[in-house]
């Protein structure tokens, strides 16, 4: 297990990570989503022990590790370019880890066919690096990072320098990879997707806090903050004008709330049409979205709403709306 | 690890300090504070003397012919390479540069050896018409100083300007000729002012490296022609008028550094093209095209071959006695030591300087990744002359033979550096960091990415430090005793000598510094591609 107390870290005065807390289970793949200068690549660093901290603690299974050196931590980085060893064959690169630690030669022989065979490489061992498709250098980085069996594998943007077509099947082979070797991972990426598809758990960092860790449904579906649901690229966020009585007032009409919100999420799933019921709105603009049509509504306030509909409607249509989720966001 | 990671990169600075900022310091104390109170009559003196204003004039003249005909024969040249495509001529730019590792006195003898008054072509118009002297009598003219400073120069040139052109779009002058410009107009509205970034650097670069001009003018021009370089010399060395030495060095220093100045702002002006495209190069179509490639070959033939070719034919005139009798002493009291001993001493200063510039090269390269603001620094010894720097170390290490590894070092520390410097900022970032994580210590981290990374860099570094070595001459004059001569210093000596034996063993040993050189720059063009 590991954890993560209090930590802070700031560049030039500029606070990077600011009393941040973590706790990372065994063999749980925790994916850390943020957005550019968020933190999250420090955040990794530190863990990694490339960047020291200004204050707080670190510690794997209960054992501070705050201050042993990088090359002693046994943890496994997988790199956003790969920084693959231009000068070392693919056997070369992935069994680095193995030299540097003075492993026998049979057993570092054993382990390159085992992990080939695990990124599904076998037989690529004496090709040079330089002449790899994206993929397989990335499958070579990740095979040089398992090698050693690091008791932490850290990932910064793992698909970060691949194409959109390989991202999306990689994804997977990633997370399988990672499964199969049964080691604790933690990923840094600003993709959501990517994060939803890696992620057991997904924290999303902001302000160098982490604002929320929760499974990719839970985080996707109950947004905490509004920067989280804004993030996520959620919409319908109306502002709440009063709340009192666990009751919020809001342009659009009153709604119960179990907590304390600056604004509310009209969770885009759960807008209905209901001819009977809701709020009136006029179609504003509708677009084919192929398995939907995407909808704009707009709300006598101003306040406009995004909705999906299995038919399309005519603009200037008025129509009733309802929402079954409504979530209470912090600033 | 703390305490050694920071004195090793202290190593750099302490040498800069004790081998280049001192001695300069000395030079500058000399001239202006020759007895602790600030004294600038040595300095009025000089400015009012005719004789004085006399050697400037000639060392500004000489450069600025030498800059001019360079330019006049390279721009030509560039524009065949840069729009011909004919054969060989990979090889031919390539082997052109091949000057650019000749010693001074290797080039001064191999052009005496061509043209001089005992030259190739002199003997054979002699012996065949039965002639009572020499028909070509340029030996101590200012003809011979320029065609040998054309000689190192030329293929600097020709690469600036061709490199910086070859990478220009070709539509530039597709639409200049659409526009209806073509002919002269062509060159005055369109060529010139696009090259006109390369070709001010290259002029400037040229002035600078004629104007510090030393062997080619003490071997070529003899007693008639003196540089501010040569001056320098002749007051420290053959006057002992340190003062007068002094002065004039400050005044050397002075203009140097202003040149170096102004090069450096001609070459931040050389503008990257973001879109950058190659020039299409087609084979020559008419015969005046034809011609021209026909020249620019002969040129670089002429030019470049002729003289190391004579040198080779008029060193094995009588066969191989003058190789034979390298290990002689002919007179006893022209050297201390045979020539082949001198081979020996050059071979070991070669050596050490290459171990300490590469080992002082690698730590400084390192030190200016991290402070970009040192490079500047480092580079202050490329703008210093070796006479410069030979007095400096006169006044401060007199009679130290361990000296001239140093000053060698000095020399060759800034070549060093640029060989290294750009594949270390060409290591990927991560992979340091990625080695780390995979459990290599800083040593490991060293040993096994960043020294297989750094090997091309550092064999071409290892190779222009020996090469340079093998070749320096004017701080070397300085420096060496009588009994430990280098090579460079034994064929001066026997050039100021008469007789044919003299002569001869000049030649020899010229013709192997040539090997040496030739074999160095062989190295390097096959180790880095591209320099």
């Amino acid at each position: 297990m590991l954890q993560l107390n209090g930590i802070n870290r700031s560049f030039d005065d500029q606070p990077i990570l600011q009393s941040l807390d973590l706790t990372v289970n065994d063999g749980e793949i925790v994916c850390l989503l943020g957005a550019s200068g968020s933190g999250k690549t420090t955040l990794l660093r530190v863990i990694a022990g490339l960047e020291t901290l200004d204050s707080g603690d670190l510690s794997l299974d209960g054992v501070s590790i705050r201050d042993l050196p990088v090359y002693r931590r046994d943890f496994g980085l997988m790199f956003q370019d790969f920084a693959l060893f231009p000068h070392l064959n693919v056997a070369q690169n992935v069994l680095f880890g193995l030299k540097m630690r003075g492993t026998s030669h049979t057993l570092q022989t054993q382990r390159l066919t085992e992990v080939l065979a695990l990124v599904g490489l076998s037989g690529f061992e004496r090709r040079s690096v330089t002449e790899l498709s994206g993929g397989e250098r990335q499958r070579v980085a990740l095979a040089r990072s398992l090698a050693p069996r690091p008791r932490l594998l850290l990932l910064d943007e793992p698909m970060g320098s691949l194409d959109a077509a390989l991202r999306e099947r990689l994804m997977i082979e990633v997370r399988d990879i990672i499964k199969a070797a049964g080691i604790t991972a933690i990923a840094v990426t600003h993709d959501q997707q990517e994060a939803f598809t890696i992620a057991d758990r997904i924290g999303v960092i902001h302000h160098g806090q982490i604002e929320q860790i929760d499974t990719p449904s839970a985080l996707y579906q109950r947004p905490k903050t509004t920067y989280i649901a804004q993030f996520l690229g959620l919409h319908n966020l109306i502002p709440v004008l009063e709340a009192q009585d666990g009751i919020a007032t809001t342009p659009i009409g009153s709604f119960v709330i179990e907590r304390p919100a600056q604004a509310l999420l009209l969770h885009p799933d759960s807008v209905k049409m209901n001819p009977t019921d809701g709020i009136t709105v006029i179609v504003r603009r509708c677009w084919f979205r192929g398995d939907h049509y995407q909808l704009q509504v707009e709300h006598q306030s101003g306040i406009t709403l995004m909705f999906r509909q299995p038919v399309p409607l005519p603009l200037g249509d008025a129509v009733r709306i309802t929402f079954d989720r409504v979530i209470p966001l912090e600033a | 690890m703390g305490l050694a990671r920071r004195s090793f990169r202290l190593l750099p600075l302490l040498f800069w300090a004790v081998f280049f900022a001192y001695p300069l310091w000395a030079i500058f104390r000399l001239s202006l504070f020759p007895d602790g109170r600030f004294d600038g009559s040595g300095f009025l003196n000089l400015a009012t003397s005719s004789y004085y204003l006399e050697t400037l004039g000639f060392t500004v003249g000489q450069a600025a012919l030498s800059t001019l005909i360079t330019l006049g024969l390279a721009l030509p040249s560039a524009y065949v390479f840069v729009r011909f495509r004919f054969m060989g001529k990979k090889l031919l730019l390539a082997l052109s540069t091949l000057p650019f590792v000749l010693p001074t006195v290797v080039v001064a003898t191999a052009w005496s050896a061509l043209i001089g008054d005992q030259g190739v072509i002199n003997t054979a118009l002699i012996t065949i018409f039965g002639l009572a002297s020499p028909p070509f009598q340029i030996e101590r003219s200012l003809t011979l100083i320029l065609i040998a400073h054309v000689f190192y120069n030329y293929a600097i040139a020709l690469r600036l300007i061709s490199g910086f052109w070859a990478n220009q779009s070709p539509h530039l002058e597709d639409a200049a000729q659409v526009l209806g410009a073509h002919g002269w107009r062509l060159w005055w509205e369109i060529r010139l002012p696009l090259l006109w970034p390369a070709i001010a650097s290259a002029a400037a670069l040229v002035f600078i490296f004629t104007f510090t001009s030393f062997g080619v003018i003490v071997i070529l021009g003899g007693l008639r022609y003196a540089t501010l370089e040569v001056e320098i010399f002749n007051q420290a060395r053959n006057l002992f008028n340190l003062p007068m030495a002094a002065a004039l060095s400050l005044v050397q220093i002075g203009s140097m550094f202003a040149l170096m100045l102004v090069y450096t702002r001609l070459q931040k002006r050389t503008p990257i093209d973001l879109f950058r495209s190659a020039q299409l190069t087609r084979s020559p179509k008419t015969w005046t095209e034809r011609t021209m490639i026909a020249l620019t070959i002969g040129l670089i033939g002429i030019l470049v071959f002729s003289p190391l070719i004579a040198l080779v034919i008029r060193s094995l005139q009588g066969g191989f006695s003058a190789y034979l009798r390298l290990n002689q002493n002919p007179r006893g009291s022209v050297l201390f030591v045979t020539p082949l001993e001198a081979i020996g001493n050059s071979l070991m200063f070669a050596v050490i300087t290459t171990i300490l510039a590469v080992i002082l090269g690698l730590l400084t390269a390192y030190l200016i990744q991290r402070r970009g603001i040192l490079d500047a620094l480092f580079m202050l010894p490329l703008a210093t002359s070796a006479v410069t720097l030979g007095f400096g170390y006169l006044l401060t290490m007199p009679g130290e033979i361990w000296v001239i590894p140093v000053v060698h070092t000095l020399v060759a520390l800034p070549l060093v550096i640029r060989s290294i410097l750009p594949a270390l900022r060409n290591l990927p970032p991560h992979l340091s960091e990625a080695a780390q994580v995979l459990g290599a210590t800083p040593w490991q981290v060293w040993r096994a990415v960043d020294l297989p990374l750094l090997r091309r860099g550092l064999i071409v570094g290892a190779t222009f430090a020996f090469t340079v070595s093998m070749g320096e001459f004017g701080a070397s004059l300085f420096l060496a005793r009588p009994d430990t001569p280098t090579i460079p210093i034994v064929i001066f000596r026997l050039l100021g000598q008469p007789g044919a034996t003299n002569y001869g063993q000049a030649l020899a040993m010229s013709v192997i510094l040539m090997i040496i050189c030739a074999i160095s720059f062989w190295i390097i063009e096959h180790t880095s591609g591209d320099f």
